[in-house]
């Protein structure tokens, strides 16, 4: 999975973070690298959908933190369940094969 | 690299900085940036901008790309010169023109077969970049898109046994395609002696006569820059019109 919108959104699913903290969360559990750029340009079209939102952080960090809303949550959850159906018909079609 | 990243992070819009640069610029500080990383910057900056351009802006700037790279690859294509003789053929009385057509496309065969053409490019010196890279078949069949051999007119009314055709050479260098057209016309006049004497009644061949001689090109013929830059223009509105279409709708919906 590379969509950098899941990849974050999964993220948070985990806990508020910054940026840097989202890039290195999805470097562990996805094994994907998820560039400057390219999480930006998701967090700024999830923060334009509702997805997410910024929470209040301490006033001297720049580091902005985010957190997934319930409208991200499920779409996440819709998200998922159909890549879940999409793998576990691809596995026993393999088991088939 | 920080410092190139940080340059790059400057080239999203403002409006997009006032609100994320911040918390950009401090993700930048944190993490161990590579090249790859730059090339997703100056992309999301890119991005960022398009879907901040009208329609109209968008496509403007596709043309105007384009219209740029267009002219920058025609300053980058090596200029070409086009040296061209004139030569007259007449044939013996009683051949119909079809005829002298035929027999002097036998004569351009000969002249422009792989060992003729060969020897040329020899002699020459001609295509060394080619040669260094490519066999000599391929160098040679450069060579032949590099000659033109056209009948200009065919059998006019006060000699209907003659007619004129050009021999053109293009080549990168004025004087070398002028003395390799000189070659080749020479070539044309002797394969066609050749021909004359092993035919058993030589007075029935073709004679040529060279009308103008190969020409030294003071101007080059190519490449046509305004030709590089229409196609540049078009292209490039394609692109910038694709581009328009597929940034539009993030503007208002989207993931």
């Amino acid at each position: 999975m590379s969509d950098p919108t899941l990849l974050v959104l999964s993220s948070l699913a985990g806990g508020d973070k910054h940026g840097y903290a989202m890039m290195v969360d999805i470097e562990r559990f996805a094994g994907v690298h998820l560039g400057p750029g390219t999480l930006y340009g998701a967090i700024t079209r999830l923060e334009e959908c509702g997805w997410i939102r910024p929470v209040a952080a301490s006033a001297k960090d720049r580091r902005q933190p985010y957190t997934i809303t319930a409208a991200g949550r499920e779409y996440l959850h819709d998200q998922l369940s159909n890549l879940d159906r999409v793998v576990r018909a691809g596995q026993r079609r393999l088991k088939h094969a | 690299m920080k410092r190139t990243l940080k340059f790059l992070a400057r080239l999203y819009p403002p409006r997009w900085r006032k609100r994320y640069g911040a918390e950009l610029d401090a993700l930048l500080e944190d993490a161990t940036p590579s090249d790859r990383d730059a090339f997703d910057l100056l992309w999301g900056a890119f991005k960022m901008q398009v879907t901040t351009w009208s329609f109209g802006r968008i496509t403007l700037a596709g043309s105007l790309a384009g219209l740029l790279v267009a002219a920058a690859i025609s300053f980058a294509v090596p200029l070409h010169y086009l040296s061209q003789s004139f030569v007259e053929v007449t044939a013996a009385e009683g051949t119909a023109p079809q005829s002298t057509i035929h027999l002097t496309g036998n004569v351009a065969r000969d002249v422009f077969s792989r060992d003729s053409l060969g020897s040329i490019i020899q002699e020459h010196n001609l295509y060394p970049r080619e040669r260094a890279r490519m066999p000599l078949d391929s160098v040679i069949n450069i060579m032949r898109r590099n000659i033109s051999l056209y009948s200009l007119t065919v059998a006019s009314p006060q000699n209907p046994n003659a007619f004129k055709f050009t021999v053109q050479f293009d080549y990168s260098d004025p004087r070398v395609a002028q003395e390799v057209n000189a070659e080749l016309t020479s070539r044309l006049i002797e394969g066609n002696l050749r021909m004359r004497q092993q035919q058993l009644n030589p007075g029935s061949g073709l004679q040529f006569m060279v009308l103008d001689p190969p020409s030294l090109p003071l101007k080059p013929s190519g490449p046509n820059r305004t030709q590089f830059a229409a196609v540049g223009l078009f292209a490039g509105l394609l692109a910038g019109l694709t581009l328009a279409i597929a940034f539009r709708p993030r503007r208002t919906t989207t993931v």
